[in-house]
């Protein structure tokens, strides 16, 4: 076993819980969840060497995560692309226990809130992850969080 | 109850992560690995011909970061290490499902021991290792009977080492009338030559009686007698394993996308589950497979395994007659319900494909496969297929490996490369046909997109 390996191996175990608890939030399911996490982990050891930026390592494996996640909800034809930020009316995600609300915001909505909230990851390292302004997120995230009810650190 | 209240139980909820998280890692870098030592690669679900034994090679990395003991027979965590990419064996060795054999030999400077055996009533699974002067390098092996005929009839591969480590063997069994033998030889042969270069071939003797001119027959051996080092071992089986099963009968028909298909029954063994199945004969279609799946009162689910045999296809080689799935044998479920939730078939006059190397082109080209590249270099024709990932990560046999000319003559592809692009939804299948001028060919199809159901049929087996 080589330096870069053992590397590797410590990263990814430090990280393996939290790319679980992502994929089970946006693909709703054990098995597609382990599947996911086992898919990127493949995929990230393979194209390590493409990593140009080591300390942007979380970043990089989570985005190779959410893409996973994605295909496979188009090979599920659930998925529902983002394209216009719909109006709810708030009694809809109100009368809603916490985790359906959560499942019927909008694809990006949900992304933001499972990243920040439910797996602790920076403002920075959201927008770096699903490629958008920092302000975007941060407007989005308060968007969701309205949505959803949750007084929560927007940090 | 308040709402942030509820967020926070929420994530308590999500801290619980799933045991088998902790083979992800090294089943991963296992993956990566066993790719890089074999320049073809293929994943995919392995469709045999309905051949009587089927060898399939896993070739297991170690992830542990201390290498076995020069002298030792491994200790039992490197065995669960070593079988953590199939959940159902991973059990099996969790519930003491195994023999502990730790015979080792040694030939001068290269030892090779074979640690352990795992053996139930449709599969042996060997695991040894190789202490060699080299990081890595090449062994071929041979399976005997009493009686000295192979019984590992037909597939042989020439498959790679790396020097400490545990690698595996599995036979599986796909006939139920052939039983697991009492006693028989393995015999290993060990290639140390500092100058090894990964590489793969595939042999084959057993295809039907029409020569096969398209196989290649010598295996990847170098001059390099002074390399090799031979071993003979002489394993035994234990009866209280080699007879292990649990049988379900079903023998119900049911109808799919107008297809008669009669279930028959479930085989369940410490190692796999076995669905058994036949296609009626006046179908308008071959059933080449079925998308099934089982779970039990506990909500767990059993899927087709991520290596070695997924399914068989009945004596012509057209519809499926078994399917396999992980083993719930080491589980306390009292029920286990079948789930078929879609279906892959190709109408019957649409099966065969005619080259017309004119228009670049094969005729019946199905859904979701088209024909990326088509030449001719001194009468050799070269195609590639493309084909589309219906799942993330999967790749599959768009056509057989057996193609036909004008008389019926019988060839085979003996090898072809599969190529993926990880961020593509497609892969590619390159095949090579050599006297190209002297027939007209045709190739069987293997593949159809899949007709999923609205509504899964659920059927209780147990």
């Amino acid at each position: 076993m080589n330096r870069s390996e053992d590397k590797f191996i410590i990263q990814m175990d430090a990280m393996k819980q939290q790319l679980y608890r992502i994929a089970f939030l946006y693909l709703k399911n054990e098995s597609s969840a382990l599947e996911a996490v086992d898919e990127t982990i493949y995929l990230s050891y393979k194209n390590l060497k493409k990593l140009r930026e080591p300390q942007f390592f979380k970043t990089w494996v989570t985005r190779i995560l959410i893409n996973v996640c994605k295909k496979e909800l188009r090979h599920k034809k659930k998925e529902e692309l983002l394209e216009v930020l719909p109006e709810q009316g708030h009694e809809d995600y109100d009368s809603l226990p916490l985790k359906e609300a959560i499942s019927k915001l909008p694809g990006e909505l949900q992304l933001i809130i499972n990243l920040r909230y439910f797996n602790d990851y920076t403002l920075a390292e959201t927008a770096k992850i699903l490629k958008l302004p920092q302000g975007t997120v941060a407007t989005r995230q308060r968007k969701a969080l309205s949505l959803l009810r949750l007084e929560l650190e927007v940090e | 109850m308040n709402r942030n209240n509820e967020f926070q139980e929420l994530k308590k909820e999500l801290e619980e992560t799933p045991f088998e998280l902790e083979y992800s890692i090294s089943k991963a870098i296992s993956r990566v690995k066993k790719q890089k030592r074999y320049d073809l690669f293929w994943k995919t679900p392995l469709i045999t011909l309905g051949s009587v034994l089927i060898i399939f090679i896993s070739a297991v990395n170690l992830f542990p970061k201390v290498a076995l003991a020069m002298s030792d027979v491994p200790l039992l965590k490197y065995l669960i290490i070593a079988v953590s990419f199939d959940p159902s064996l991973r059990l099996a060795v969790e519930h003491d499902y195994y023999q502990v054999l730790g015979e080792r030999q040694t030939q001068g400077d290269v030892s090779a021991t074979v640690d352990y055996m795992i053996v139930d009533a449709g599969r042996i699974s060997l695991f040894f290792h190789v202490d060699a002067p080299v990081k890595e390098g090449i062994y071929s092996f041979e399976l005997l009977n009493d009686d000295g005929t192979p019984f590992s009839a037909g597939i042989f591969y020439d498959t790679g080492y790396v020097s400490g480590e545990l690698e595996s063997i599995t036979i599986e069994f796909l006939e139920k009338a052939v039983t697991i033998p009492t006693d028989f030889t393995f015999h290993l042969t060990v290639n140390s030559d500092p100058n090894f270069k990964s590489s793969m071939e595939v042999s084959s003797d057993q295809i039907s009686p029409a020569p096969s001119q398209n196989s290649p027959v010598s295996n990847s051996t170098q001059d390099t007698a002074e390399f090799e080092h031979s071993f003979t071992f002489r394993i035994h089986t234990d009866q209280s394993f080699r007879q292990t099963v649990a049988t379900y009968p079903i023998n119900q028909y049911v109808t799919i996308s107008n297809q008669k298909i009669y279930l028959e029954q479930l085989d369940i063994y410490p190692t796999k589950t076995g669905l058994s199945l036949s296609c009626d004969k006046d179908n308008g279609a071959v059933v080449y497979n079925l998308n099934v799946y089982f779970k039990d009162e506990n909500g767990k689910l059993y899927k087709n395994p991520t290596n070695g045999v997924t399914a068989t296809l009945d004596s012509e080689a057209n519809n499926i007659n078994s399917i396999y799935f992980a083993s719930s044998y080491f589980s306390t479920s009292k029920h286990i319900t079948m789930y078929i939730t879609g279906i892959n078939i190709i109408p019957k006059e649409k099966l065969y494909g005619e080259i017309d190397y004119e228009h670049k082109t094969i005729t019946n080209l199905p859904e979701n496969i088209m024909i990326d590249t088509m030449t001719l270099k001194d009468d050799t024709l070269t195609f590639t297929l493309k084909g589309y990932r219906e799942k993330a990560s999967n790749a599959y046999e768009m056509i057989h490996s057996r193609y036909w000319d004008e008389t019926d003559q019988l060839y085979s592809f003996g090898s072809w490369s599969t190529g993926v692009n990880d961020s593509s939804d497609y892969f590619t299948s390159t095949y090579k046909i050599p006297d190209f001028s002297k027939h007209q060919y045709r190739i069987k199809w293997g593949y159809a997109p899949t007709i999923h159901l609205d509504t899964p049929i659920e059927i209780q087996v147990k």
